[in-house]
């Protein structure tokens, strides 16, 4: 008789204190989350040309627009036979829908060559197919496959007895999520 | 019985990624700057003396300066030559030469008497692209036909008049 009492209180007690013990915990679980996105990154698929510009001594303008139409003001003219004229491309790749900031430079030299003093004209004006939002900046949208082609135009200053010569230059164009 | 209660924090995980979240590319800008074309007078075009005798004719000057007469005028000594242009421009560029479209008057220097100078012909002929600036310049030679009446339609004199010509980069 002693023996099966106390199996029986020891049963007990270790059925009391399992429960004592769970109330002493509490779990939570939580989400620990990263959201990946894609690089955004930009291409130049085609340069900023203004053509083969014929100068009659008084210089002028050459604009080229973002859909790659030339106007040639004052006395300039453009050589028939020559096409070479074309609004800079860019590929854009980056998350689908996602805004950008795009700048543009104010403007930029471009020369016969590197030496210093060499011949050269300024480049300003810098437009584009990207739109300005309230605080003039431009901001586009990629679409929903992530990609945008934009187009980029300029206006070149010819002055008055330009020297004749292929002028070239180089400039930055950079973009950055909104 | 004091009851501990083990809250696990909620943990939020933060990697450290290499975000490519801006982009900057170089791009290229081109012009050429191409001389003008210019075109200067070398040599007025001057048909020389004659005389009309009795029912005048015609004087062809061609762009090589020979005269060649006919009708019953008779071609007197002295200077005669074609007109000439030096045209230069960009080297290896074509242009277009344009002659007049119409005859020009030569109007004496006395009387209001005329003569007419019709019948253009240039070397390079008249075209589109039909000169080229070898080295940045060429020469364009200009004849014409002049026509001569009798003595009483044009005295003894001299007569002048001016013609124009249009070149063009092709």
């Amino acid at each position: 008789m002693k023996k099966l009492i106390a199996l029986f209180a020891a049963s007990i007690m270790i059925a009391i204190s399992a429960n004592v013990m769970a109330q002493n915990t509490a779990t939570e679980s939580a989400n620990a989350t990263a959201r990946i996105i894609n690089p955004l990154k930009i291409n130049n698929t085609s340069d900023l040309a203004f053509g083969s510009i014929v100068n009659d001594d008084n210089g002028g303008t050459v604009v080229i627009s973002p859909d790659g139409s030339r106007e040639l003001n004052l006395g300039l003219s453009a050589l028939p036979s020559n096409t070479e004229k074309s609004a800079a491309s860019y590929d854009i790749s980056g998350d689908p829908d996602a805004f950008f900031t795009l700048t543009l430079p104010g403007s930029i030299s471009i020369a016969t060559s590197t030496d210093e003093g060499a011949p050269s004209m300024t480049v300003d004006n810098f437009t584009t197919t990207v739109a300005k939002n309230e605080a003039l900046d431009y901001v586009g949208q990629l679409n929903d496959s992530g990609t945008l082609t934009i187009k980029v135009g300029a206006t070149l200053n010819v002055n008055a007895l330009q020297a004749s010569g292929t002028y070239t230059g180089t400039y930055d164009v950079i973009v950055a999520y909104n | 019985m004091t009851r501990k209660i083990l809250a696990t924090a909620m943990l939020l995980v933060m990697f450290a990624l290499k975000v490519h979240s801006q982009a900057t590319v170089s791009g290229q800008a081109f012009a050429e700057v191409i001389s003008a074309l210019t075109a200067d007078e070398n040599s007025q075009m001057h048909f020389g003396r004659f005389s009309p005798e009795v029912s005048g004719g015609q004087i062809v000057l061609s762009p090589e300066g020979v005269r060649t007469a006919e009708g019953s005028v008779v071609l007197g000594g002295g200077m005669s030559q074609s007109g000439k242009f030096i045209i230069t421009g960009e080297a290896n560029a074509t242009y277009s030469i344009q002659l007049p479209s119409g005859p020009a008057q030569l109007i004496h220097n006395g009387s209001n008497k005329t003569m007419t100078v019709d019948n253009w012909v240039s070397i390079p002929p008249a075209g589109n692209g039909t000169g080229t600036l070898q080295e940045g310049r060429e020469i364009v030679s200009v004849g014409a036909t002049l026509t001569v009446g009798s003595m009483e339609d044009n005295p003894v004199g001299v007569y002048t008049g001016t013609y124009s010509l249009t070149f063009a980069y092709n």
